[in-house]
């Protein structure tokens, strides 16, 4: 067992992966010689070489075009976007290329890429460094779509995303890669794509978050505690494949549930998470779905001041908690 | 010719159910409108239902001694007319003027809830969507049209349908099936909303309970789920609605208020003379003899104002005098039980007044004619148990009251008088048991000594009899 903050995490997973397989590749800006702008892949060019740590021009397409083909070649290429708002030109590639290749090859080829992305907001980061794009490609059957943010997690579910056959959206909330520390269990354990996981165990409300939500519901649960209501914290660390199981199970628990996310509220993947419990777990309901996310704002604010408006944050996700658990 | 569907209606706040009595009418029988059908018992008062329509009784869907919920199908009717039954609904029933010879026994029964079932066409349509809160059986698949009215057994233990109750999806399910009445629980969320936990608390409790129908009040036998084994000559007495209600309320009482008593004797002398010297005339004008009673209830209606921490009730919230006096005067009905009717702000009564409130009450109670509003509003309670002869009793507060007075028997007897002699006094005893969260001893003597100054200053010259 060893601490590690999550940026740490993938900095150590990655090197673990390069060092068993030597067909997983890196490609990105500023991967290979700056070691990353969050400094993830330092070290990385001096351990690996240049063939395997491949600094990429400005065109995101090309990073995610040039991982298609090397994956269908038989390399496991690490696909990184600086940051995940600069997917926007590669979203072709991704959705088009990468998602369809198995299908329209009818199982016949197939992209085991990673897509790495930093994504959300809370680091000061504007228009261009704070967006949340996870419903974009959640949206995408033959994608999958991850948003670990555990040390523990990131480590097991990267691990399984880079043995994954097929391509793996990976989403590294950049504002808990520092922020969040957590014990990492010693050897090549794996956590599968797909399950849910319960956080926190609670009675009253079932709440489900993930990235930096999840942290700001689980520090609103801590704090509801002290006033006799019990939470329930589901890390809905994969959004596809989704975990209707478990999400449906901690819902029927309580009855009573809400959805906590940083994108904008409306079409946000949470509103996935309401529909099915709405649809699946109507006779178990005692309240009202509920939601706590983005306003409708075209972008994260600059200024601080707006962008802690913009954000849930652990009081007013508490406040939203007593709402349901008074209901 | 339409049918008719006669439900058990809502006798009163706080009935839930009733227990039918004897049939007045007989299937085939031509009823009028008015003509009383049944009698039934609840744990307030006995009455009968007069037939809203006119026409012929059907069906009896209820036997008698069975006890079913408000809203329960009890029988149903060919109407001559449908027309018959329309201007009774639109009427507002309460203010109904009854038939003469049959007096609508309760406001209550007269309410819109009895008659409200939509007249139809007799087989011609299936069974229309029954009036939500009348019908414990609304949520369950709709029978097949039963001329015969075989399938309509099941409603009377069907489970409440709860069907216009606003319920989030996971508490009516719950209610469904554990056959819970929303309206009986009390709710803890938004704006009193019934919760998922206040169900399933509510269903806890229901089966930590041997007798889930009853009150929560109705536990004296809570230990004791089955009757003993009679040895033989021995006889099971099913309890009455009036006896469970008495059970209900002297255990509330019982294990709620601490009770504390306090006696004092009363030289009734002056009273006894006064009765003897108005005695004929009394009689000659009111139609029966005065008995001790009303001054007993003269006495307390004017210690009741001079200590109106007497008039009064505990709440947890603290302790409310009540402005009103409104006695309730026990009234034995010998084996059967007893009630406690209430004369309304009793201190407006002269003496003869009260003479004819005590008789109206005594004689409606006899004759099972006391209304739900009989019994509504009483904060202090008189218990005349002197008449048969008790010299000392221990009366059992009302609940939602502070105080009750018994008066023991009136007699004569050997006194020694304040010149020292010794003289022959009509002399009887009065007994208070009281709340002691809301009075002391102190407060309790204070009032009974008010009571007993009035009953020993009674003469001539300031007592008036009207």
């Amino acid at each position: 067992m060893t601490e590690k903050s999550n940026v740490q995490a993938v900095h150590d997973t990655l090197r673990d992966e390069f060092r068993r397989d030597e067909r997983v590749i890196i490609l990105g800006e500023d991967v290979g010689v700056r070691g990353g702008v969050f400094r993830v892949t330092d070290g990385f060019i001096e351990e690996f070489g240049p063939d395997r740590v491949i600094d990429m021009p400005l065109a995101e397409s090309n990073i995610v075009g040039v991982a298609i083909g090397a994956a269908i070649a038989g390399l496991i290429p690490i696909a990184e976007m600086q940051f995940a708002d600069f997917s926007a030109p590669a979203f072709e590639q991704i959705v088009d290329e990468a998602a369809r290749i198995r299908y329209r090859s009818n199982g016949q080829w197939h992209v085991p890429i990673v897509i790495r992305m930093p994504w959300g907001a809370g680091v000061h980061g504007a228009l261009y460094h704070s967006q949340s794009l996870e419903a974009f490609y959640a949206h995408v059957p033959g994608l999958k779509v991850v948003v670990p943010s555990t040390p523990k997690d990131i480590t097991g579910m990267l691990r399984s995303a880079i043995r994954d056959p097929d391509p793996v959206i990976f989403l590294e909330h950049k504002a808990t890669y520092r922020a969040v520390k957590g014990d990492v269990p010693d050897g090549d354990f794996t956590i599968p794509l797909g399950p849910a996981d319960v956080k926190r165990e609670g009675t009253d409300i079932t709440v489900y978050a993930y990235g930096l939500m999840l942290h700001r519901c689980l520090e609103a649960a801590g704090m509801l505690a002290g006033e006799g209501i019990s939470v329930d914290v589901v890390d809905v660390r994969s959004l596809r494949p989704l975990d209707c199981t478990t999400i449906l199970d901690e819902a029927r628990k309580t009855g009573k549930c809400l959805v906590v996310y940083e994108d904008n509220r409306m079409f946000g993947a949470g509103a996935e998470i309401c529909a099915l419990i709405a649809e699946e777990a109507f006779d178990s309901l005692d309240a009202p779905v509920m939601r706590l996310a983005g306003p409708e704002s075209p972008a994260t604010p600059f200024n601080k001041v707006q962008e802690d408006a913009f954000l849930p944050n652990a009081d007013n996700i508490a406040t939203k908690m007593r709402e349901l658990a008074a209901y | 010719m339409s049918v008719f569907e006669l439900k058990m209606p809502k006798l009163g706040e706080s009935v839930t159910e009733g227990t039918i009595g004897k049939w007045l009418k007989q299937p085939g029988e031509k009823v009028e409108k008015y003509d009383l059908l049944v009698e039934v018992q609840t744990d307030k008062v006995n009455t009968e239902i007069p037939s809203p329509v006119a026409g012929t009784l059907k069906d009896v869907k209820v036997k008698e001694g069975d006890t079913v919920p408000i809203g329960a199908l009890l029988a149903t009717f060919d109407t001559a007319d449908a027309a018959e039954a329309a201007p009774e609904r639109a009427s507002g029933a309460a203010g109904a003027p009854p038939h003469p010879d049959n007096p609508a026994p309760t406001p209550a029964a007269a309410t819109p809830e009895v008659p409200s079932a939509p007249q139809r066409p007799a087989a011609a349509t299936p069974p229309p969507p029954q009036a939500p809160r009348a019908a414990p059986a609304a949520t369950q698949p709709a029978p097949a049209p039963q001329p015969d009215g075989s399938s309509s057994a099941r409603v009377a233990t069907a489970p409440p349908s709860n069907g216009d109750v606003r319920a989030t999806p996971v508490v009516r399910k719950l209610a469904s099936e554990h056959g819970v009445d929303l309206d009986r629980v009390q709710g803890t969320g938004l704006n009193g909303r019934v919760t998922r936990q206040d169900v399933e608390q509510f269903v806890a409790q229901m089966q930590s309970q041997p007798q889930p129908q009853q009150r929560q009040a109705a536990r004296p036998a809570a230990a004791q789920p089955e009757m003993p084994q009679p040895m033989a000559g021995d006889e099971a007495m099913p309890l009455t609605q009036m006896r469970k209600a008495i059970a209900n309320a002297m255990v509330l009482s019982k294990t709620t208020i601490p009770h504390a008593a306090a006696m004092m004797e009363i030289d009734w002398t002056h009273v006894a003379k006064f009765r003897e010297s108005v005695r004929e005339s009394f009689k000659a004008r009111e139609g029966y003899e005065l008995t001790y009673l009303p001054f007993a209830i003269k006495a307390v209606t004017i210690a009741l104002r001079r200590n109106p921490n007497v008039n009064a009730r505990w709440t947890d919230q603290g302790i409310l005098k009540v402005k009103a006096i409104n006695l309730g005067i026990a009234i034995s009905l010998g084996d059967e039980g007893l009630v406690v009717p209430v004369i309304k702000n009793a201190d407006d009564l002269s003496i003869t007044g009260i003479a004819r409130a005590v008789r109206d009450l005594a004689t409606r109670a006899k004759t099972k004619k006391l209304t739900i509003p009989d019994f509504e509003g009483g904060t202090f309670t008189v218990n005349n148990g002197g008449t048969l002869g008790t010299y000392l009793s221990y009366p059992i507060v009302n609940p939602g009251q502070a105080a009750i007075m018994t008066t023991e028997a009136i007699g004569k007897r050997v006194v020694a008088l304040d010149d020292d002699s010794i003289g022959i006094r009509t002399m009887g005893n009065v007994v208070m048991s009281f709340d002691h969260r809301v009075m002391d001893g102190a407060t309790a003597a204070a009032f009974l000594r008010d009571v007993k100054a009035w009953i020993q200053g009674v003469d001539p010259s300031n007592v008036a009899l009207s």
